[in-house]
């Protein structure tokens, strides 16, 4: 019959960390294992002989020190943080505000109608709108065709004007630039005070 | 004063009231620090560091943990720093206070044992380091452990037993004579 030891548990068992059913299962097993009575005891004389170690108190000095340290840091705990507290890390934040930042900037970026467009649609060409009649007005597809442009004029809106692109890179890139610096501050702070 | 009001004091800047909190806790954060860290110089930096930052982060301290498992669970971080940037050196002599024992040969004695368990933990993986420290020599149960570290009560259970399993085997000629048939 194959035994299964319970040395894994003796630990918890020494440390009285087991619950009701494992401590009662540990004790009938340790009734006829030896191998295992032999392990509990020598674990035993183990946490005794840690246990028994000098304990190393703080040295003459300590305490002054970290009073020094303490009132050089000034009146208030919270003046020493240049932080503020956030319910998320300072680098989580900056991160996330970066995506969004230049996804709206790629988005922005790649919208297909512009300033220029939007002026055309609003003014249709004045002859159409002389040969409507008051019956062709009232129907939705005439309404539809007095202010649909013709093919050329559709293509000539389509792309923005060079001078609006320019003007928008410009005016999404510098809060993008400006976060993205933040963020790499944020990252780099957190860094330096941190072995890890 | 109770610990409650002490830190609640120290929240505001009391800076008098924190130099109690030190008074009460130093030593065993200090002990704690030198048992991970291995040897006093950096146990003295490790434990500097930790009542600094605990006075920083006193506004971050809402009183849902005990202050205590609180401030542990920075001393530990901060040791672990101090380890990370220094590699850990076993100590050449352990710097034991003398005890008043009459036997001189005694006390050779006892500190050759004292130096030998202190090398032994020193050359425990870190985290079962942590753990051995906190259990045995900070006498803190098990559920105050994994508050501390932000670790399950299990992974504490099992850290504890593989170190104490590896600290029997390398301390096994220090067992006491009586009892037969001791295996490594």
């Amino acid at each position: 019959m194959r035994t299964v030891h319970v040395t894994d548990a003796l630990s918890a068992y020494v440390d009285g960390a087991l619950n009701e059913g494992e401590r009662a299962q540990v004790e009938r097993h340790l009734e006829t294992c030896e191998e295992c009575r032999r392990h509990l005891t020598a674990l035993r004389d183990l946490v005794t002989l840690v246990r028994s170690s000098e304990p190393i108190g703080a040295p003459e000095g300590f305490r002054a020190q970290v009073r020094a340290r303490v009132e050089q840091m000034g009146a208030r705990p919270s003046a020493t943080r240049r932080w503020p507290v956030m319910p998320l890390p300072w680098r989580v934040i900056g991160a996330a505000a970066a995506v969004a930042i230049i996804g709206i900037f790629a988005v922005n970026l790649l919208r297909t109608q512009g300033p220029v467009a939007m002026r055309e649609i609003r003014a249709p060409a004045p002859s159409d709108s002389q040969a409507v009649t008051r019956d062709q007005v009232k129907s939705g597809a005439d309404r539809m065709n007095a202010e649909t442009p013709s093919a050329p004029e559709i293509a000539q809106r389509t792309i923005p004007g060079q001078r609006s692109v320019a003007r928008r890179v410009a005016l999404t890139a510098l809060p993008v630039l400006t976060l993205g610096a933040l963020a790499w501050i944020a990252i780099r702070r957190r860094r330096l005070r941190r072995a890890w | 004063m109770s610990e409650v009001e002490l830190v609640a004091r120290s929240r505001c800047g009391d800076t008098a009231a924190y130099d109690q909190l030190v008074g009460a806790y130093q030593h065993r954060i200090f002990s704690l620090a030198y048992r991970i860290t291995g040897n006093r110089e950096d146990a003295w930096d490790a434990a500097q560091e930790a009542f600094l930052k605990a006075y920083r982060n006193l506004r971050g301290f809402h009183g849902r943990a005990a202050f205590s498992t609180w401030l542990h669970r920075i001393a530990v971080n901060a040791a672990l720093d101090v380890v990370r940037r220094r590699p850990a050196q076993l100590p050449v002599s352990l710097d034991v206070p003398l005890s008043a024992l009459d036997d001189p040969a005694d006390e050779v004695m006892r500190k050759d044992v004292q130096q030998r368990v202190h090398r032994a933990i020193a050359t425990l993986p870190f985290e079962q380091r942590v753990v051995i420290a906190l259990r045995d020599l900070q006498g803190m149960r098990y559920e105050e452990i994994a508050e501390a570290l932000q670790i399950p009560v299990g992974t504490v259970r099992s850290r504890i037993s593989r170190g104490r399993e590896t600290l029997r085997v390398m301390l096994a000629d220090l067992a006491p004579a009586s009892g037969e048939g001791r295996t490594a």
